[in-house]
C-alpha cells in the first residue's frame, strides 16, 4: 500500500499522465524498432538493456517535467494553475529529485555507452534547463520553446535510443533511417505547437507571447495544416524508407495506410479548414497511430523475429496502453466482428433453416412472432 | 541520402493527389439540415427533460423565484390591459399563462414548432383556465405573417427563444408584419460575448458552436440583430443587459444543472472555460410614421 501512494505521489508530483501514455510509448517504439533493426536476439543481457532503457526513459521524462514544474512556480501562480511541485515541502521534493536523477542515470552504469552517448545526454539536459531556468527560461521565446521541447521529447530521446543499440549491436545499421528522426521532429513540434494553443489562455496571464499568439489565429491554423501535411508526407516517407532498409517493416507502410484510410474524414475536416479543429478532439487524429499502432506493431515485428520477446508484451500493454483504447478497441471489434459480421451470419445459416422447417409442418414462426423455443415452449406446456 | 529525399517527394505528391480527390469527393457529397426541423425534432425529444430541470419556464437567465422575472418581464415589455400579443418559441406557454393571470383582458397567439410543446401548452392553459386568452398553436415563427393576421399585436416577444432562429432577418421582417404600427418587439436572448483578444475570441466561438450543436441554436451576434432591427425602420427603444438584483439571481445554476443531469451540452472541462455569451434584453418599436419622406423626422419629433 505504501509503494503503491509512493508511485501515487511520484506519478502526480511529475505529471506522468502527461507523457506515460503520450510520447513515452512513441520513444518505446523506437526502442523495439532499432532492436528489430539491429537484429538484437532475446537474452538475459538484452533483456536488461531493455529494463534500464525503459527506466532511463522514465527518469529523464521525469526530470524534464519535474524541473520545468520546478521553476515555473511564479508563473503558474500568475496563470493561476497549481503547481504539483510546490503542493510538497522543499525535504520531498529534494528525495523525489534524487529518486528521478538515480532513474535517469543509474541505468547507464549499465548500458552501452560512448562519448556520443554523453553528447546526447548533455544536449538533453542542457535543453531542459534552456528551456525553464531562470534568466534563460527559452520556454518565453516565441520561436524557440517549441524547438527545444521538440528537440528534448522527442528527437534527442529518438537519437539517444538509436545511439545506444547500435552500440549494443556492436554495429551501425547499414543505412540510418533520416526521414524517420524527421518525422520525429516534426511529430513532436506538432504536439507542442497543438499544446502552446490549449495552453494559450494561461499563458497570457503569465505575460508569455507563444508561437500561435504572436501569429494569430488564421496564420496558426495555416501553420498548423502545414505541419499535418509535412506529417503525413512524412509517415509514409519513412515507412516506405523502412521497408528499403529491411523488407520485415512492410506492416509499417500498411499499418499508415490503413490507419490515415481510417482516419480520413477527421483529416479532411483539418484539411479543408474546419473552424476550431484545433481546439476539438479531433486535432489529436493521429497521435493514436504513434502512441498505440506503431509501438504494439513494432513490438510485434520484435516477437516474431525472437518470439521469446514476448515477455515483455503484457509490460507494454499495462504501462504503455491507455486503457480507454483497449476498451473502445475491444468496443468495436466486438461490434463488427461480432454484432455486424458472425451474428448476422449465424442467424442466417441457423435461423432460416428453423423457419422452413417449421414452414413445412404449417408453422409461420415471424407471422406468430415467436421464435422456435418459445413456440415449442407454449405448444408443450 | 539521395535515396530518402526521393521516397520524401514521391510521398509528398502521393498525399497531395490524395486530398485533392478526397477533398473533392467530400465537397460533393456535402448535405444540409434544415434547422426549423431540428429545432422541432429537438424539443420533440427534450421537452420533458427541461420540464423536469426548468419547470414551465424555459429560461435560462432568471431569478430564484421565476414570478418576479416574469413580472420584471411585463414591466420591461411594457404590457398594458387590453393588448394583443404574440408568444413566438412560447415552449409550453409558461409566460404567456402568467401573463394572462396578471392581466384580464389580454389576448396572446403563443406558438411553437414542437407539437409535443404545444400539446402540453394546451393542457396548461385548460388547468390555469386561460382558454380564452392564450392560444397556443405549433407553428415556425419564421412564418407567423403567413399564419397570423397582419398588423394586429401590440407585442410579438421571444423569450430565449430568438436564438434558435437561423435566419433573424426573416425571423424579424416576419414580426414586422404582423405588428401593429406602434406595436414593439421584445427580444430577450443571449448573444455572443465580444472580446478584444483575438484567441479568446476564437475560444468564445468555439464555445459557442458547441452551445448551438448541443441546444440547435444560433447564437448571433448583438450587431446582427440591431443591425437587422434598424434596417427594417423599428425603433429602437432600449438595449440592455436584464437589470435583476444580485441576491436573487440565479446565476444560470439551472442550464448548469441541466447540462449535468442529461449530458446535454455538458462542459467536460472547465479548465480553458471562457465563459461565451452575455445577456441583452431588446425593445424595439414600429414606428406610427405616414410616409418614408417623414421617417427622419421621426427621430426629432418624438419625445
Amino acid at each position: 500500500m505504501k509503494l503503491k501512494s509512493t508511485l501515487a505521489f511520484i506519478s502526480a508530483t511529475t505529471r506522468s499522465v502527461d507523457w506515460r501514455l503520450s510520447f513515452v510509448p512513441f520513444i518505446m517504439a523506437c526502442v523495439y524498432l532499432w532492436s528489430s533493426l539491429f537484429n538484437i536476439g532475446f537474452s538475459l543481457g538484452s533483456l536488461s538493456v531493455f529494463a534500464l532503457s525503459v527506466c532511463t526513459t522514465f527518469g529523464f521524462a521525469a526530470l524534464g517535467y519535474f524541473i520545468n514544474e520546478f521553476f515555473d512556480k511564479a508563473d503558474d501562480l500568475k496563470a493561476g494553475k497549481i503547481n504539483k511541485l510546490s503542493l510538497i515541502s522543499r525535504r520531498w521534493q529534494l528525495a523525489l529529485f534524487i529518486v528521478i536523477l538515480s532513474a535517469c542515470f543509474l541505468p547507464w552504469l549499465y548500458l552501452p555507452k560512448n562519448t556520443i552517448t554523453f553528447y546526447l545526454i548533455l544536449a538533453e539536459l542542457s535543453c531542459f534547463i534552456l528551456y525553464s531556468a531562470p534568466y534563460l527560461r527559452m520556454k518565453r521565446s516565441t520561436y524557440f520553446a517549441g524547438i527545444l521541447d521538440t528537440l528534448y521529447a522527442y528527437l534527442i530521446p529518438g537519437l539517444l535510443s538509436y545511439h545506444t543499440y547500435s552500440l549494443l549491436a556492436s554495429r551501425l545499421s547499414s543505412s540510418v533511417p533520416i526521414l524517420f528522426f524527421i518525422a520525429l521532429f516534426f511529430i513532436g513540434y506538432r504536439n507542442i505547437f497543438l499544446h502552446q494553443i490549449k495552453d494559450i489562455l494561461g499563458d497570457q496571464k503569465a505575460g508569455m507571447i507563444s508561437l500561435p499568439m504572436r501569429l494569430g489565429v488564421k496564420s496558426s491554423y495555416v501553420f498548423l495544416k502545414l505541419l499535418y501535411f509535412l506529417e503525413l508526407v512524412l509517415i509514409l516517407s519513412f515507412s516506405v524508407e523502412l521497408i528499403f532498409i529491411d523488407k520485415r517493416y512492410m506492416p509499417c507502410l500498411l499499418l499508415a495506410i490503413i490507419y490515415l484510410g481510417y482516419v480520413q474524414a477527421d483529416l479532411l475536416n483539418i484539411f479543408k479548414g474546419a473552424t476550431y479543429f484545433a481546439l476539438l478532439p479531433i486535432r489529436h487524429v493521429l497521435d493514436l497511430l504513434y502512441q498505440l499502432w506503431f509501438p504494439l506493431l513494432q513490438l510485434s515485428i520484435l516477437v516474431w523475429i525472437d518470439w521469446r520477446w514476448v515477455i515483455i508484451v503484457p509490460f507494454h500493454l499495462l504501462f504503455f496502453v491507455n486503457r480507454d483504447f483497449i476498451v473502445t478497441f475491444y468496443g468495436i471489434t466486438i461490434d463488427y466482428l461480432w454484432y455486424r459480421s458472425l451474428r448476422p451470419l449465424l442467424s442466417a445459416v441457423l435461423n432460416y433453416p428453423i423457419f422452413l422447417l417449421f414452414k413445412m409442418f404449417g408453422v409461420d414462426l415471424i407471422k406468430e412472432k415467436k421464435s422456435a423455443l418459445s413456440y415449442l415452449k407454449n405448444k408443450f406446456r | 541520402m539521395i535515396f530518402s529525399v526521393f521516397i520524401f517527394i514521391l510521398s509528398l505528391l502521393i498525399v497531395l493527389f490524395s486530398l485533392v480527390l478526397m477533398i473533392g469527393k467530400n465537397l460533393r457529397n456535402k448535405r444540409q439540415k434544415d434547422p426549423v426541423k431540428e429545432v422541432k425534432k429537438f424539443y420533440n425529444q427534450t421537452t420533458d427533460k427541461f420540464l423536469a430541470v426548468y419547470g414551465e419556464i424555459i429560461q435560462a437567465y432568471r431569478t430564484k423565484d421565476v414570478s418576479s422575472y416574469l413580472n420584471y418581464t411585463a414591466e420591461n415589455m411594457r404590457l398594458r390591459e387590453g393588448m394583443k400579443l404574440l408568444d413566438a418559441g412560447c415552449g409550453v406557454a409558461g409566460p404567456a399563462v402568467f401573463f394572462a393571470k396578471r392581466f384580464q383582458t389580454i389576448h396572446i397567439d403563443a406558438c411553437s414548432i414542437s407539437d409535443v410543446q404545444i400539446d402540453k401548452a394546451k393542457d396548461k392553459v385548460n388547468e390555469n383556465k386561460v382558454e380564452l386568452k392564450v392560444f397556443p398553436k405549433v407553428c415556425d415563427y419564421h412564418t407567423i405573417n403567413e399564419v397570423y393576421e397582419i398588423e394586429n399585436y401590440d407585442r410579438v416577444y421571444f423569450l430565449e427563444s430568438y436564438g434558435h432562429s437561423a435566419d433573424k432577418e426573416k425571423l424579424l421582417h416576419a414580426a414586422w408584419d404582423v405588428l401593429k404600427p406602434g406595436g414593439m418587439v421584445y427580444i430577450k436572448d443571449l448573444f455572443k460575448r465580444e472580446v478584444a483578444d483575438e484567441w479568446e475570441q476564437h475560444y468564445i466561438d468555439k464555445i459557442c458552436k458547441d452551445i448551438d450543436r448541443a441546444y440547435e441554436y444560433h447564437i448571433g451576434t448583438l450587431y446582427e440583430t440591431l443591425s437587422i432591427l434598424r434596417k427594417k425602420g423599428y425603433i429602437l427603444k432600449f438595449m440592455k443587459t436584464p437589470d435583476i438584483p444580485l441576491d436573487e439571481f440565479e446565476h444560470l445554476s439551472i442550464s448548469n444543472e441541466f447540462q449535468e443531469l442529461f449530458d446535454i451540452g455538458k462542459i467536460d472541462s472547465w479548465d480553458d472555460y471562457v465563459f461565451p455569451i452575455d445577456f441583452f434584453e431588446i425593445l424595439a418599436e414600429k414606428p406610427i410614421i405616414p410616409s418614408d419622406e417623414e421617417r427622419h423626422l421621426y427621430f426629432l419629433n418624438k419625445q
